[in-house]
């Protein structure tokens, strides 16, 4: 057949499907500059896809002229981008997985949980002893300015501008607020990232953390603020170090998949694994957003100390009983 | 032949599609009209939060956080592919099957820029886009994306109408498929450039017979008679 019959026999069905991307892509003009209609109805598009998939490979067969085999390959395309849009049911997949999908996510990957929480907990506990043992060694560690600056924002009674209220002026909540949503989930997507460099970034921001919590921690119970520090921090260390040691986690195994990628290309194995740690990260994501609403709206309210302690434990049980507990009907 | 880079993905149809993936320099252009309009943005918040306190510093924090994570995030996956930057120099990202970014693959890829960034401006992310043959950076790779340039809008032209010639001699198909194409852009060129570009194949320009057609318009009446219209 040549080139012209077969443009006057299909061109009305091309015109159709043309106008009805531009409808279902809210283009407003067509490109015969008429308003978009919708042509035909949306079930009728697959099979209509179909046969201008077979129209393009006809005319690529018999060497039609490049600009027709252009305008087809371009509606094949737009159709084939139409039909294979993969976004359906994103709101219930989500709700799934807080509903028990991350705590299972985080079972099936306990060893490189259980990995990551050694490499943050580990210089953590060692720098608790050491500056414990010899004071002077938090120099080493951290510059001098800043652990003035901490010595001064943790010591005294008056150690968050409390006033003489119990309750911090709420201003200032939400800057630190803000301060702590920038910073530490941006630490944590960073040491997910880091994960991408043969898991070197993520072991490094793991101990990096580690030591400088426990070097603020000895430090602070060396000056006598232990009170104050304790009273601050037990709110929000369960969901902010969780969510650390979750995206170090993901971290971890991506770059171990980059070294040992097994039976898979490099390439290949990266994939699979990114895209199966991706719920590690959003979830480590919504720990520390919980984690900085505590830290910022809770922590630093001067309440009695038990009480503080009681809900820093209450939040540890919560967390360890969401991971223990729920999304057993996840795993297979 | 095609000298460019291309990238055939098979649809379940069994019809191939073409996808053009861009290289560096074009996606430096997008990042850099998207950093651009990331400033604007910062700086269309910071205004107004520098009046209400520390409230507004608070707020614009968290903004800062999610311009700087979601961004591109947000464009990908409601505009199809493509941020402000990509849309104007003309680059959108896809899945490497060719269907349309998704929601987890977007996250992943710009979630690792990070590592693309290290050790300092984007170094990284250069040296996997130069050494990789789709010119992937390492979060690309790794989410399974791939940017390409998108296909500009076809263009409409037609064979205009001329008397049919038969050529002289049996043309093959490849020689048809130029004249054709030759004829269809005619419209688009000028008098002196059809002639100059119809002077290259004198074999199928120039005839004997005095009285028919000759140069560009003998060409756009062999095509007329190749793409089958009648006298």
């Amino acid at each position: 057949m040549k080139q012209e019959r077969f443009e006057a026999l299909h061109q009305a069905e091309w015109e159709a499907f043309e106008n009805w991307l531009g409808h279902h892509l809210r283009i407003i003009k067509n490109q015969d500059e008429t308003v978009s209609q919708q042509p035909f109805a949306n079930h009728e598009m697959p099979q209509r896809y179909r046969n201008l998939c077979q129209h393009l490979a006809i005319a690529r067969d018999r060497g039609y002229s490049l600009l027709l085999v252009e305008r087809l390959h371009n509606l094949v395309q737009s159709g084939h981008d139409i039909l294979y849009r993969a976004n359906s049911g994103i709101s219930g997949r989500m709700l799934n997985y807080i509903a028990g999908g991350f705590a299972a996510d985080l079972r099936a990957n306990l060893r490189w949980v259980l990995l990551s929480t050694l490499l943050i907990i580990g210089p953590w506990m060692i720098m608790m002893v050491v500056i414990r043992l010899w004071p002077d060694f938090i120099y080493v560690v951290i510059a001098p300015d800043d652990i003035h600056q901490m010595d001064e924002m943790y010591n005294g009674d008056d150690a968050f501008n409390y006033g003489a209220s119990i309750l911090r002026d709420s201003g200032s909540n939400w800057k630190m607020f803000g301060f702590y949503i920038y910073n530490n989930i941006s630490i944590a997507f960073r040491a997910f990232a880091g994960g991408l460099l043969a898991g070197l970034g993520t072991v490094y921001t793991l101990i990096f953390n580690g030591i400088h919590l426990g070097a603020i921690e000895a430090r602070l119970i060396n000056i006598g603020a232990g009170r104050n520090f304790y009273s601050f921090v037990l709110g929000h260390t369960a969901f902010e170090i969780g969510g650390i040691i979750i995206s170090g986690a993901a971290g971890l195994k991506l770059g171990w998949s980059l070294i040992m990628p097994g039976r898979l290309s490099r390439p290949d194995s990266l994939k699979t694994t990114a895209s199966s740690v991706l719920g590690l990260i959003c979830g480590s994501g919504i720990m520390l957003l919980i984690a900085a609403m505590i830290e910022a709206f809770w922590s630093p309210h001067n309440f009695p100390l038990p009480i503080k302690i009681a809900v820093g434990i209450f939040t540890l049980l919560l967390l360890l009983g969401y991971f223990i507990f729920t999304g057993r009907r996840h795993a297979a | 032949m095609m000298l460019d880079t291309v990238r055939d993905i098979t649809t379940p149809e069994l019809i191939e599609i073409r996808l053009h993936p861009a290289g560096f320099l074009p996606r430096g252009f997008a990042f850099f009209i998207d950093t651009i309009l990331r400033w604007l943005l910062m700086l269309l918040i910071a205004i107004p939060s520098i009046f209400i306190g520390d409230l507004g510093i608070g707020l614009f924090l968290i903004s800062i956080f999610l311009i700087e994570w979601f961004y591109p995030v947000f464009f990908e996956v409601v505009f199809q592919g493509k941020t402000p930057g990509k849309h104007l120099v003309g680059l959108k990202v896809l899945n490497d099957n060719g269907t349309p970014i998704s929601l987890s693959a977007s996250i992943i890829r710009n979630f690792l820029r990070f590592a693309d960034f290290f050790p300092l401006f984007y170094l990284f992310g250069l040296i996997s886009m130069l050494t990789n043959k789709e010119f992937r950076r390492l979060g690309d790779i790794a989410a399974g994306t791939i940017v390409v340039y998108t296909e500009p809008a076809a263009r409409r032209f037609s064979v205009p109408e001329a008397i049919p010639v038969p050529p002289d001699f049996p043309l093959s198909r490849d020689t048809q498929k130029t004249i054709v194409s030759f004829a269809e852009r005619s419209v688009g060129l000028t008098k002196p450039r059809q002639e100059e570009l119809a002077a290259l194949l004198p074999q199928l320009s120039q005839t004997m017979h005095p009285q028919e057609p000759q140069g560009a318009a003998r060409l756009i009446s062999i095509a007329n008679f190749l793409i089958g219209r009648k006298s």
